[in-house]
């Protein structure tokens, strides 16, 4: 069930209903029916997989009790390496195998060595990637003694599939969701409204700008030979908008979705290409998955207070380990290396956390500086991007082959549709304007008078409706 | 809760209405519109499915427009049929009628399922009374609903670049320049023909060629079946049902049966449908035939096939 389906459409005002009429009733009621919703929204993408969930958390429940229970060392790092092992392996299994299996094949090949390593047929279980690393996070804080296990089993399953955050994240701490988890929820108007009001602008960005721009950009990258340079560098530009309002736009449908429920989500997205360096940019996407390995990678690598050597070392492994969680393929694993190099003269300079607030957190407009170092942070990571989407590294040379030849200089041989630019000037007025909000649409029109705002609301559920882009489901759903 | 329970209501409420007349003044400006004109005049025009599309090089016919559009089911030519014979001087309109567009599997496959919603109703929606809405709406609800965004979205582009013909601009057909050469390897590999057990005409595809009939009579535009050159392994298996709808659904309509038409197999793109290089001698062929008085003949299946036979010799 998508959530820009017809599906969703009715899935989530019988839910919101049913959950607040038992409000009256125990806490346990509320969240014995999120748990049993949760079920029922992951089992509407394959069944099957439910089970694989469930056997995840029951897995870590378990281990993380035994290991808090454990009366020496010895027999804590059993249960905690266990559980490390089990979900690491069901990743590697059917995210990973066959990524190796043919990489070796091929490496092998090339020294003259012939190999046939057994490939398994095997869809990924959705959503896998995130749930997975729930639990990693909270095994790894309860071993670390940083919290206590939770022993209520409905409390535990529930934080690890909640269905907002079931599928494509963000990834959530059991020390920012379980005491919410934990707490008898009571309806707040305004959370409520600021989470419709989030759902709004999370279906805008996803079926307006992503699902249009992927039009665009699926005919550039599918078939780059067909068009001239400069359409293929509109094609990237418009890859980077397309991903950008695709994933943010799921995250704020998610958070906006669990407000409605009284339960606040951690934030994913905090305006990236506004960002005035790569080391912005990287506090400000995917915040959820950075701060992940930011915390349980880079930290206890040595972080940043090791020597200069170690910390450009332990950069590159988070990059390349966070370009190879996104998916088996040697072009994510680039990407992040690409991404990592970036980043390398702000950590070499010593500048990575400059720019720690929004860009003009107290003026209209950026100056001419930040404008020119906004525009080449957009720049760097949307040539990234070729990489990300690119589906093998030849290919991705191929289109940035392309992209610099001199038919860049030419007029684009295929054009976006008329409508796409208007809305793209929208879409950003509209993110510099809420640049301090949790979200584009957060504050705005709320001085304006209630009629003038529902002309507002009204105008944009009309553009959601009638110039939505052909459905494409969201890309982070195959991490 | 009550307080937002009863705004939600109101929005959505507000929302329905306004998408609602919205909708229906988009599509009665598309209908009503003078977007139907045709580039020039044309005696003849070709109607159908992938068949015809490929066979009919309107370019080597004289006065003659190919609107052929593959995978396009009776139900939906209707439509089409309907706006440009009743804003354009027309004489004779051939309509594809072939073995694979009989049967009833091809009303459920290629009416209703999302993908054939999705590219035939953005093209014909709005032309669509209450009464064909509701068929779509009984047999995919859901697909309706979805559907109804790409279309607006289609008209809206269509209405806002003020383009003058809906014909060309929305892809109504035309002629198929395939250069596919399958034929050779495809009859290499093994090819069972199925036996019929029980066969079932098409209900709601049928229904609409009968309308798409009356609606020629109405405006005094002759109708003609047509067949065109399908290589002799393609599976006919139902012909007797296909004959015998002809002889008692359709005998007021002259069917020009080109099943026989002598071509190599070099002129196949596959079993059903030619290439270019077929295309090219049929159509010549066709627009002979036309200049020789075809339509004018009293029997043109026997004038067809004594050309093919003078042809074959050949």
């Amino acid at each position: 069930m998508l959530f820009n389906s017809l599906g969703y459409l009715f899935f989530l005002p019988i839910v919101f209903l049913i959950y607040w009429f038992l409000n009256n009733k125990k806490l346990q009621y509320q969240n014995i029916f999120l748990l049993i919703v949760s079920y029922y929204f992951y089992s509407c993408w394959d069944w099957r997989f439910l089970f694989l969930l469930i056997f995840s958390t029951a897995l870590d429940y378990f281990t993380a009790i035994k290991m808090f229970e454990s009366k020496t060392d010895k027999m804590k790092k059993v249960w905690f390496w266990l559980s490390i092992f089990i979900n690491l392996g069901f990743l590697g299994v059917f995210k990973y195998y066959n990524f190796f299996a043919d990489s070796f094949t091929e490496a092998l090949s090339n020294i003259g060595l012939q190999a046939n390593f057994w490939t398994i047929q095997v869809i990924l279980p959705i959503g896998i990637s995130f749930y997975t690393f729930h639990g990693l996070s909270y095994v790894i804080d309860i071993y670390k003694g940083r919290i206590t296990p939770e022993r209520n089993v409905v409390s535990y399953s529930l934080f690890v599939s909640y269905f907002p955050l079931l599928v494509a994240g963000p990834i959530e701490r059991a020390t920012h969701l379980l005491p919410q988890i934990k707490k008898k929820r009571v309806f707040n108007y305004a959370q409520a409204v600021d989470g419709l009001r989030q759902i709004l602008w999370g279906l805008f960005k996803k079926m307006v700008i992503a699902d249009n721009c992927a039009e665009f950009a699926n005919l550039m990258f599918n078939k780059p030979d067909s068009f001239n340079g400069s359409s293929l560098f509109l094609g990237a530009i418009f890859f980077a908008f397309q991903i950008y309002g695709d994933f943010s736009g799921y995250s704020d449908i998610a958070l906006g979705t669990s407000k409605l429920f009284g339960i606040d989500l951690l934030k994913n997205f905090n305006y990236p290409y506004f960002s005035r360096d790569i080391a912005e940019f990287w506090r400000r996407w995917h915040i959820s998955l950075s701060s992940w390995f930011r915390d349980y990678l880079y930290i206890p690598l040595g972080g940043s207070k090791a020597s200069m050597m170690v910390k450009i070392r332990n950069t590159f492994i988070i990059f390349i380990v966070s370009g190879f969680w996104h998916g088996a393929n040697w072009t994510f694993i680039f990407w992040g290396l690409l991404n990592a190099l970036f980043i390398m003269p702000s950590i070499l300079l010593k500048t990575n956390r400059n720019n720690l607030e929004i860009v003009a957190q107290n003026s209209w407009f950026p100056t001419i500086k930040e404008g020119f170092q906004m525009l080449l942070t957009f720049g760097l990571t949307t040539f990234a991007w070729i990489f990300f989407r690119a589906k093998s590294l030849t290919e991705a040379f191929h289109y940035i082959d392309r992209i610099f030849s001199f038919s860049t200089l030419s007029m684009p041989s295929k054009r976006p549709s008329f409508f796409i630019i208007p809305l793209l000037l929208f879409f950003i007025f509209i993110e510099w304007l809420g640049r301090r909000n949790d979200f584009g649409l957060q504050k705005l029109g709320l001085k304006w008078h209630q009629s003038l705002r529902w002309v507002f609301y009204i105008l944009l559920v009309l553009i959601i409706v009638l110039l939505t882009g052909k459905e494409q489901e969201f890309i982070y759903f195959q991490f | 809760m009550k307080k937002i329970l009863l705004k939600i209501g109101l929005f959505i409420g507000f929302i329905l209405i306004i998408l609602t007349v919205g909708i229906a003044l988009l599509y009665n400006k598309i209908d009503h519109g003078d977007y139907y004109k045709l580039n020039k005049k044309y005696d003849n025009l070709v109607f159908g499915h992938s068949h015809t599309e490929c066979a009919f090089n309107d370019s080597l016919i004289n006065n003659t427009l190919n609107l052929s559009n593959s995978g396009e089911n009776y139900f939906y030519t209707y439509f089409k049929v309907k706006k440009v014979v009743e804003n354009n001087k027309v004489k004779n309109v051939f309509i594809s009628f072939t073995n694979n567009y009989i049967e009833f599997s091809s009303d459920t496959v290629e009416i209703w399922k999302d993908r054939y919603l999705d590219k035939w109703f953005t093209k014909y929606g709005a032309y669509m009374n209450h009464e064909d809405v509701s068929f779509l709406l009984k047999n995919n609800p859901r697909g309706l609903l979805n559907v109804q965004s790409i279309t607006s979205k289609k008209y809206l582009t269509f209405l806002l670049k003020s383009k003058k013909s809906i014909i060309e601009d929305l892809s109504w057909g035309a002629f198929r320049y395939s250069e596919r050469a399958k034929l050779d390897s495809l009859l290499k590999t093994k090819h069972v023909k199925t036996k019929i057990t029980s066969f079932s005409y098409s209900k709601d595809g049928l229904d609409y060629l009968d309308k798409t009939i009356k609606l020629c009579r109405e405006n005094k535009v002759n109708v003609y079946f047509v067949r065109s050159p399908v290589h002799s392994s393609w599976d006919r298996n139902n012909e007797p049902y296909l004959q015998k709808l002809l002889r008692d659904r359709y005998k007021q309509i002259p069917f020009l049966d080109f099943y026989n038409f002598p071509l190599p197999n070099s002129d196949y793109g596959d079993r059903s449908h030619l290439n270019y290089l077929g295309a090219k001698k049929f159509s010549l062929f066709f627009n002979n035939l036309l200049e020789n008085g075809l339509l004018k003949k009293d029997n043109p299946q026997e004038f067809i096939n004594q050309e093919m036979n003078k042809k074959a010799i050949l």
